[in-house]
């Protein structure tokens, strides 16, 4: 609008995002869709490398929907899977975790996607610009503005190196695990000592692919030092990715030869990766051809909001990837910070109720992710290596125990109020036996029994973690025509078009 | 019409109007013994019944309902006394 040579420094909305990933892209468009003025501030350019390429149904069928951006993602072709292949625990074939409950019962909304994530990222972000968001890219944050009483706004530098001042009723941080701004939420961060763990990855060309229906399916295998991903991202295109100990870093953090060489000889102990490599390439250049090292550090910020902020995505929490968290837990949290902004900005429900509504159901799906992610690392804990004793149920560290239980309480079960790191470990044992129970009685892949996920849906700890993905997708699905029951103790309930919060009916 | 009492939240009649409901169709159009996977019911639509089920008060979950989804096995599951 401005055509004069002189900056605009000062401008308003009703809602700053800050970062363009899922998470806020999410939240910014499902703000947009009620009508209110949302600035989004990304640092980067899009498309951009992002790593997190597996995604859950949740996303694709539930959020993609609300976002009505299912058309561009069948568009963009990507790699179709039907759940989850698995060498880990006691059985040495591969066992599958599919999103179908029976072969008869797979349905419209029985399988997610593989994604290139500058791919994924790109389609969501101009989809918030195509509703309405204002996208500003290469447009890095450098401070919050805010009093005693509320976060106000925040200070950005444009592409031309120009100061804004922006000031909004809310700011969402969504910038990602390297935020510079959630401490402004009032927190801090607090890590897991239990999943401290290191990925070293990497692209290869002409990797093998699982058999038949299971061809797009993430396969995780567990080696004695860790276990590696192999995500199928196009017919050829396969992303492969060691997690390991932290205390493996001195070998994964060296030059390029050094890197390469830690990354093959971890597959060269890994069977069923070093055999589906057997005759694939490395991709050396372009944005695929580098070796990266990420920290897969879980954790969570103590608070994840305050009057006039709230942190979606990783830079409120993190959790372990080996079930394709990350983009839900972002997404989820970018939908459940739109329902308590429009919430408020409608003037129905007081900010203190929709984002007590907020945390309290986010925590709540971190920490079910936590308990379900214990017991399938504990599952595993056969193996004499030290990253896998570390991750037996009862060798958890107490004082990390306890700040599970600050940090989810209460919230992670509605039965038990889990007061003690004894209680948890034995109830964290208990989840891991019915899981492993669960795994056992289902089987191989594609046989008979493989393909029923009966015994692993009946397993509490897998239910309480589809609760929150059935309801989205079934949102996503069925539209304004279904009803839910409040998830939390006088909690709120989705209002009708599933974008704000409501008191539930005859409460 | 008799009010109906809340025990008979789970009779034939009205599982079936609740099965109709939610795959949209009249209900005389069900079999009361044929899988209802065959008569358009997923696991979305499934999904839906079990939620309206346990708000008015049964244990009932999703894979219990899904193992052999008859209407008659609903009512017997159901446990209409």
């Amino acid at each position: 609008m401005n055509t004069s040579e002189q900056p605009t420094l000062h401008e308003e909305f009703d809602v700053i995002v800050v970062g363009g990933g899922p998470g806020g892209s999410t939240a910014a468009t499902l703000v947009a869709k009620h009508g209110h003025r949302v600035l989004l501030l990304e640092k980067e350019t899009f498309p951009r490398y992002q790593i997190g390429e597996s995604l859950l149904p949740a996303t694709v069928h539930g959020i993609c929907r609300l976002l009505d951006v299912q058309e561009d993602m069948e568009k963009a072709g990507f790699m179709v899977k039907r759940g989850g292949s698995f060498r880990w625990g006691t059985n040495p074939v591969p066992w599958n975790f599919l999103f179908a409950l029976a072969p008869e019962l797979s349905g419209p909304t029985s399988y997610a996607y593989q994604v290139e994530r500058m791919k994924f990222d790109d389609i969501l972000l101009r989809n918030a610009a195509k509703h309405g968001v204002d996208v500003r890219e290469n447009s890095p944050v450098s401070e919050v503005l805010e009093d005693d009483e509320r976060v106000r706004g925040v200070r950005y530098t444009d592409p031309q190196g120009r100061v804004h001042e922006v000031a909004a009723r809310f700011v969402i941080d969504a910038s990602g695990n390297k935020t510079r701004i959630s401490r402004h939420a009032g927190g801090e961060r607090v890590y897991s000592e239990f999943f401290k763990n290191l990925a070293l990855f990497g692209y290869f060309e002409g990797g093998k692919r699982l058999p038949g229906a299971d061809r797009g399916n993430i396969l995780c295998a567990a080696f004695d030092e860790g276990w590696i991903w192999y995500i199928p991202l196009s017919e050829t295109l396969t992303s492969v990715g060691a997690v390991i100990s932290r205390t493996r870093a001195a070998d994964i953090q060296g030059t390029d030869e050094e890197q390469e060489k830690a990354l093959l000889g971890f597959i060269d102990r890994c069977d069923i990766v070093r055999d589906y490599l057997s005759e694939a390439t490395r991709v050396t250049e372009g944005t695929y051809g580098e070796l990266r090292v990420r920290k897969d550090y879980s954790y969570a910020n103590t608070r994840f909001w305050r009057p006039g902020m709230a942190l979606v995505g990783d830079a409120a929490c993190f959790i372990d990837p080996v079930f394709s968290t990350g983009v839900h837990l972002a997404t989820y949290a970018g939908l459940l910070s739109a329902r308590s902004i429009n919430s408020v900005l409608a003037g129905g429900v007081s900010e203190e109720r929709a984002f007590g509504e907020f945390e309290g159901r986010y925590r709540r799906e971190y920490g079910v992710f936590y308990e379900f992610l214990s017991a399938f690392y504990d599952m595993q804990g056969s193996e004499e290596n030290y990253f896998w004793k570390a991750k037996k149920v009862t060798a958890f560290d107490s004082s990390d125990l306890e700040a599970f239980v600050t940090l989810v309480g209460g919230v992670a079960s509605r039965e038990r109020a889990l007061t003690d790191s004894a209680a948890l470990t034995e109830r964290f044992a208990s989840s891991s036996k019915a899981l492993s129970d669960a795994v056992a009685a289902t089987g191989s892949m594609q046989t008979e029994s493989g393909e029923r996920m009966n015994h692993l849906f009946g397993a509490k700890v897998v239910g309480d973690v589809m609760h929150e993905m059935n309801e989205i997708q079934r949102r996503g699905v069925l539209g304004a025509d279904i009803k839910e029951s409040p998830l939390l103790p006088d909690g709120l309930v989705p209002g009708a078009d599933g974008l704000s919060w409501a008191e539930p009916a005859g409460g | 019409m008799p009010e109906i009492p809340p025990t008979d939240a789970f009779s034939l009649e009205r599982i079936r109007q609740d099965v109709a409901d939610v795959l949209q169709i009249d209900p005389q159009e069900l079999d009361d013994d044929e899988l209802l996977v065959y008569q358009g019911m997923d696991s979305i639509r499934l999904m839906t019944l079990v939620q309206r089920w346990r708000d008015k008060g049964t244990e009932v979950t999703f894979v219990d309902l899904a193992g052999e989804a008859t209407i008659k096995r609903w009512r017997d599951q159901l446990g209409t006394p």
